[in-house]
């Protein structure tokens, strides 16, 4: 009887361990090492200027075909009174991966001299090359990919120039017609010339701030139709985007989160109430943020939604999403429970105590330990330099965070195990993940406001054979943004989407990566194709590091 | 009867005079020590007519009617201040008198009026915090309290004080520090290690938070706002069955606790057990108007226990609510 007692103790302790953690994971910061020297401009006014303060993004994409992920990053600008792009302002970069190194490649024709936001990599015009579209507080700009190595700024279509003030934005399929069209969020409506400016007191002191959301207009998102011949029409209204009150966009996803066939839209709103917008896959979208559950938190209350990130975090096969906050406020994990129904489960998750401290902005919901289920990276960093001035203990600079999925049921931190890059109070802005050196595990970079990138590099001890998962359209868009994914490894569904932007103004690489362990076999891939047709491909020999599917290519069911 | 009326007259005219003049302030004093409000009184006035401005004496009055005839000790005290060498003093316990009786504006004006004179004076500072504090005017009282605190680093209550400021200004987190000081002057205090364990609940420190608030509970073990927290900590350190025995435990004493309802509600549906968390949510939404928060639950645990059609009509009113 003791004994019988005593294997169930040891069963379950063991049990319990192996919900916890069993890898440590690890990134060691490698910018200057891959000569990553891009720094970060927004040099403040003394009355800090809102846009100042919001940082820029990241984006991955391979552009020259290489097989190697390199990095577009936005960049800031001084003010001088205007949001036009002012010369001698430094640009925008984009950097090669030249598999040990990053090489600034901006004479491929890059050049934005405005304040560079959001980023939407995506290949608008199915040439097989990622082109890239960027908001900016100004003039946004698209980049078209010449497929030589080389970028030229599309200038023909003066729409996609919209001035406002952009935010994160998109590519996404909406009918799916097989072309990629365009969603911007537009955060604030800022006049230049009356640009509202803000203080903050504390007895007889007082200190300039960057106003809060609510003191300034919102502005409505934009969303440009590809037509397919080179031009965009402005199609907010004939698709039902422009309903509703202008709000505070910041973030977005395009992803199927009702599983219907159909990419979604999930716009994450500062201080205000966040829209899911569902493809009705009629061409049209109805705003669901409310009737869903994550318009709000579960009190009810608006929360100030920075950044987005979209995985399956607990295996259930529905695309879950996870929101930045401001400081005081919870991250915000809401479980997909199926047919539009979300749950805010961060209490139970373990994700609220840790994120009340800190204001959040870039996110990434990806497999960094290697056990299938998507850890959590969130970049971290006040808007508020001055407070301390005013005697406000409410730090400027706050640590980056690092949380292991211990297998859907609950987030633990591990940053301070993570490495030293975690430990260090930063301003943090937008992320992004790739596996860029290949190894199969997914590194990240990070802009941190007026510094320096951080190339992250997984060095997490895991050992396994990457698999890489690339799809290519041929009806619908050659890059098809939205598709959903579940691979079969050993009676084991994971779930991805092909994202297109995500985190906080930043884009992903496209890609899905993953590790298959020595004794593991990869059975099975399943593609729903946006529009929801649905492809296998099966495996029975030993499956290839680099997996192209081509639509029409697999078996239908 | 010459001699006669001599008498009488001396009885009666010559005598009281002479008494009269006998009262002196320091007699006065003396009797008020000695503890008899009547008679003190009785002397005082009898002073008061062949001295009515004295301002010693008028604050004196005051402050012994302060009980007994709080109109009168206020007129008394009113008086007091128009003299240089009595106003202070009259302006302190008529700021007292004003806070006793919740008349909050009033106090702030005299302690303003006092403030001028001693800038660092820590009853003062606190007064005016609290003064504020009570009109709802935080971020008015907050630099009172840092300088209180500054002035009288080993008052716990002075920091309480800020804590509860910053907790109503919504700086929750910014409370945590002041709240650490108190809980080292006053260690005992079940409201500052109950104040303490929230803020450190709330800023993620979960370990803090248990120990400060085992601390409030081992004097008040069935308070229900203590027991909340307790489950809450319990809940977001993931120990979800804990979590649930402690909310079921409040709602055997309390079962109407709205918090706790909303709070075991989620917690069932956590652990994949929507019918009862159902249940638990149709029977506060027939007892109390649904909120968002019970309406979002309601539709959730609906359609997580299979039950679309209800799940569809709750999330209907959620749009109209």
């Amino acid at each position: 009887m003791f004994r019988t007692i005593l294997s169930l103790l040891i069963l379950l302790h063991l049990s319990a361990w192996a919900v916890a953690q069993d890898v440590d994971v690890f990134f060691r910061k490698v910018s200057q090492e891959f000569h990553l020297d891009f720094e970060h401009h927004s040099p403040f006014t003394p009355e800090r200027h809102l846009h100042l303060t919001m940082g820029s993004g990241v984006g991955w994409l391979d552009y020259d075909l290489d097989g190697r992920s390199d990095l577009y990053l936005a960049q800031g600008c001084a003010w001088r009174g205007s949001r036009s792009p002012v010369k001698n302002s430094p640009s925008d970069h984009l950097y090669r991966n030249l598999g040990t190194r990053f090489q600034n490649a901006n004479q491929a024709g890059i050049q934005n001299l405005a304040y560079g936001m959001g980023i939407a990599i995506g290949d608008f015009n199915n040439d097989g090359f990622p082109d890239v579209y960027v908001t900016n507080f100004g003039p946004n700009i698209l980049f078209c990919n010449n497929g030589d190595g080389s970028f030229s700024e599309i200038t023909t279509q003066e729409l996609l120039n919209d001035s406002g003030y952009g935010a994160s934005t998109t590519w996404i399929d909406v009918e799916p017609d097989g072309d990629l069209d365009l969603f911007v969020t537009n955060y604030l409506d800022i006049e230049d010339a009356n640009y509202i400016l803000c203080q903050a007191s504390e007895g007889k002191k007082s200190v300039s701030i960057a106003c809060p959301p609510w003191r300034c207009p919102g502005s409505k998102d934009l969303y440009f139709e590809n037509l397919g011949n080179g031009e965009f029409s402005n199609s907010a209204a004939k698709v039902g985007l422009d309903q509703g009150e202008a709000l505070a966009g910041l973030g977005v996803v395009a992803a199927d989160l009702n599983d219907d066939g159909f990419t979604d839209l999930f716009v994450a709103s500062d201080s205000n109430v966040n829209q899911l917008w569902k493809n009705t896959g009629k061409g049209s979208f109805s705003e669901m943020g409310l009737l869903s559950g994550t318009a709000l938190n579960r009190e009810g209350e608006r929360e100030a939604g920075m950044g987005v990130a979209i995985a399956d975090f607990d295996h259930t096969g529905s695309l879950d999403l996870f929101l930045t906050h401001y400081f005081q406020e919870t991250n915000t994990l809401y479980k997909n429970l199926g047919g539009l129904f979300f749950l805010d489960v961060t209490d139970e998750l373990g994700m609220a105590g840790p994120s009340r401290p800190r204001l959040s902005f870039g996110t990434i919901l990806s497999d960094f330990s290697g056990d299938g289920y998507p850890d959590c990276f969130i970049a971290n960093g006040h808007i508020h330099d001055l407070l301390p001035k005013i005697n406000r203990d409410v730090p400027f600079e706050q640590a980056p965070q690092l949380f292991v999925n211990n297998q859907g049921k609950r987030f633990s931190s591990v940053s301070q195990s993570a490495g030293d890059y975690f430990q260090v109070p930063s301003v943090g802005r937008g992320a992004a993940a790739a596996d860029f050196n290949a190894d199969g595990r997914m590194d990240i970079a990070v802009q941190h406001l007026n510094g320096p990138v951080a190339l992250l590099l997984n060095e997490t001890e895991i050992d396994g054979i990457p698999i890489s998962i690339q799809l290519i359209g041929i009806r619908q868009a050659r890059d098809p943004i939205g598709a959903k994914v579940r691979m079969r490894i050993d009676q084991r569904d994971l779930i991805f989407t092909y994202e297109g932007s995500s985190s906080y103004l930043s884009s992903n690489e496209r890609k899905i990566t993953t590790l298959l362990k020595h004794n593991e076999k990869l059975e099975r891939i399943d593609v729903v194709w946006t529009g929801g047709k649905v492809e296998y491909w099966e495996f029975p020999e030993k499956a290839p590091r680099l997996i192209q599917l081509v639509e029409g290519t697999g078996q239908s069911q | 009867m010459i001699g006669l009326l001599a008498v009488i007259a001396f009885v009666f005219v010559v005598l009281p005079a002479i008494h009269q003049k006998e009262i002196k302030p320091e007699d006065i004093e003396q009797i008020v020590q000695q503890g008899d409000l009547k008679q003190s009184l009785f002397k005082i006035d009898q002073y008061l007519k062949s001295h009515p401005n004295d301002p010693k004496i008028i604050l004196l009055k005051g402050k012994l009617l302060l009980e007994s005839d709080p109109r009168l000790a206020k007129e008394m005290l009113e008086r007091a201040t128009e003299f240089a060498i009595t106003q202070e003093s009259a302006q302190r316990v008529l700021a007292a008198l004003a806070m006793s009786n919740a008349d909050y504006s009033d106090a702030e004006a005299y302690l303003l009026d006092l403030l001028e004179h001693a800038p660092d004076d820590e009853a003062l500072l606190f007064s005016m915090a609290e003064s504020l504090f009570h009109q709802k005017k935080f971020s008015s009282a907050l630099p009172f309290i840092r300088v209180a605190t500054q002035n009288q680093p080993k008052r716990a209550e002075s920091y309480l004080l800020e804590a509860e400021i910053l907790d109503e200004l919504g700086r929750v987190i910014e409370s945590v520090e002041p709240l650490k000081q108190a809980a080292r002057i006053s260690p005992e205090n079940p409201v500052v290690q109950a104040n303490l364990a929230y803020a450190l609940f709330f800023s993620g420190d979960l370990v803090g938070a248990r120990m400060h608030l085992s601390i409030a509970l081992k004097q008040s073990p069935h308070n229900i706002d203590l027991l909340v927290i307790k489950a809450k900590i319990q809940k977001e350190a993931g120990d979800i069955p804990f979590a649930v025995e402690t909310l079921s435990d409040i709602l055997k004493v309390s079962p109407q606790h709205e918090e706790s309802r909303l709070l075991l509600a989620e917690l069932l549906m956590f652990q994949n057990e929507p019918q009862a968390a159902l249940k638990l949510l149709e029977e506060i939404s027939t007892t109390n108007n649904p909120n968002h928060r019970t309406l979002i639950l309601l539709s959730r645990a609906a359609w997580m226990a299979g039950e679309t059609e209800k799940a569809k009509k709750y999330q209907a009113q959620i749009q109209l609510n």
